[in-house]
């Protein structure tokens, strides 16, 4: 969901080794990922809403997130969630970015 | 005023390299760039991090790749205006440009290469709603003057260094600083994380963990700011300065009102000459440009300034011959000092 509210389905492949920043990347939606994905802008920002197991945010993102805004518990950071066949279904909203 | 054959605005890898293919042609270059040093990201976000994609380096470290650049360009002596931001370009009679600094520093060129990156770094600012109202007015995102807290109630919010510095150091000067944070646990320097929660125990720094700031409240300046509470009742603490300390991000900045053709915060070239912008003289190369296929890589950035610079020095000289020789057949970069 992005930040309008607005709902996107994404097809992300799994044999890429792609985050989720990528792929919301080339589907054009508003994520900059400025950092290219090292964990380090935060510009991924995003909330998860499904009740997917994921992989434990690494101290680099942990330490990122400290430096986003209105986190919360299920906030992380897009590039730090790989594609894989079990996140299908996976629902995830856009946090606010600063500017 | 600064007097250059080429002046780089940005002081990354690119701009650093941009340095040495311009030397090679006998071109003297001057670098403005807004961070205390030079490296751009590589100095400033990831200096640790390893970079695989250097030709010739199977791996090398941010910092260490910036140290080497430094190294190859030193025998060119460019001059460096560090710790400022470009912000201002005008055109002058003879084709020429003087770009002005933030701090009023003029430097003047036949041509300018933007090799800005990403932009210029500015500290990162919480998304509040009215909260430019109070910028200046008890809002600070950088402590310049840490004399101008004296006697006052401070609110530190961040879990990073500059957090936990500006705590320690402000717990002596202020009359009251409180420090929120999100989480429980600090990634600061040790020292200074055992420190700031020695303060607390003192009572001299009211630590607020779990916590955000969400809210900042005031007429003409800042009253006080509503901090949110993990699994508590919101709290609103009264308080003369708020400072959020967040780090830094970089944004476009002035650049983007230079009158160049802009796409999607990139300055757009054209990559079948010499990364042109639409703007005659001013080019832009590394990852501040795009153009169809873009990739923003260094070593892409290395490439740009290579064929960029051959057109900087028809500008500079438009008199001479330029003839391209490679670095083997010179015998290095000795006879060109």
């Amino acid at each position: 969901m992005d930040r309008e509210g607005l709902r996107h389905e994404l097809i992300a492949p799994t044999d890429m080794n792609m985050n989720l920043m990528e792929v919301c990347k080339s589907y054009e939606l508003p994520v900059k990922g400025t950092c290219g994905g090292m964990a380090m802008c935060a510009s991924c920002h995003c909330y998860v809403e499904s009740e997917h197991e994921l992989n434990e945010p690494s101290d680099d993102e942990e330490d990122m997130l400290d430096q986003a805004f209105f986190v919360e518990d299920n906030s992380r950071l897009g590039c730090q969630i790989f594609m894989k066949p079990e996140l299908e279904g996976l629902s995830v909203r856009l946090a606010e970015v600063s500017e | 005023m600064i007097e250059t054959d080429l002046l780089i605005i940005g002081a990354g890898p690119t701009g650093l390299f941009t340095v040495f293919e311009a030397g090679l042609l006998k071109m003297k270059c001057h670098l403005i760039d807004s961070l205390p040093q030079p490296g751009g990201q590589l100095a400033e976000i990831y200096p640790k991090k390893p970079i695989y994609d250097i030709p010739g380096y199977p791996v090398v470290m941010a910092g260490e790749l910036v140290e080497q650049l430094m190294e190859q360009i030193k025998p060119f002596n460019p001059g460096f205006t560090l710790g400022e931001s470009a912000v201002s370009i005008e055109e002058t009679e003879d084709g020429s440009f003087i770009v002005t600094t933030n701090k009023g520093t003029k430097h003047k060129a036949p041509s300018v290469a933007i090799a800005g990156g990403l932009g210029v770094f500015t500290p990162r600012k919480p998304p509040i709603e009215g909260l430019t109202n109070f910028e200046e007015k008890g809002v600070d995102y950088i402590v310049r003057d840490p004399e101008k807290y004296r006697d006052k109630r401070v609110v530190i919010s961040g879990g990073g260094d500059s957090a936990l510095d500006w705590t320690v150091f402000l717990a002596d000067i202020a009359s009251e600083v409180s420090l929120v944070h999100r989480r429980t646990s600090f990634r600061g320097h040790l020292d200074t994380v055992d420190k700031v929660h020695e303060l607390a125990l003192q009572g001299k720094v009211k630590l607020i963990t779990n916590a955000e700031v969400v809210d900042v409240e005031g007429q003409s300046e800042l009253d006080s700011v509503t901090i949110k509470i993990k699994g508590a009742e919101d709290l609103n603490i009264e308080c003369d300065h708020w400072l959020p300390l967040f780090g830094l991000t970089p944004t476009l900045g002035p650049i983007g009102d230079w009158g160049l053709e802009i796409e999607k915060n990139a300055i757009v070239v054209d990559n079948a000459t010499d990364y042109r912008t639409n703007r005659e003289g001013i080019y832009a190369i590394g990852d501040v440009n795009t153009y169809p296929g873009k990739l923003k890589l260094i070593l892409c950035g290395f490439h740009e300034a290579t064929i960029m610079v051959q057109s900087a020095f028809k500008r500079a000289f438009p008199d001479k011959k330029l003839s391209f020789k490679y670095t083997t057949v010179m015998g290095g970069v000795g006879s060109l000092e």
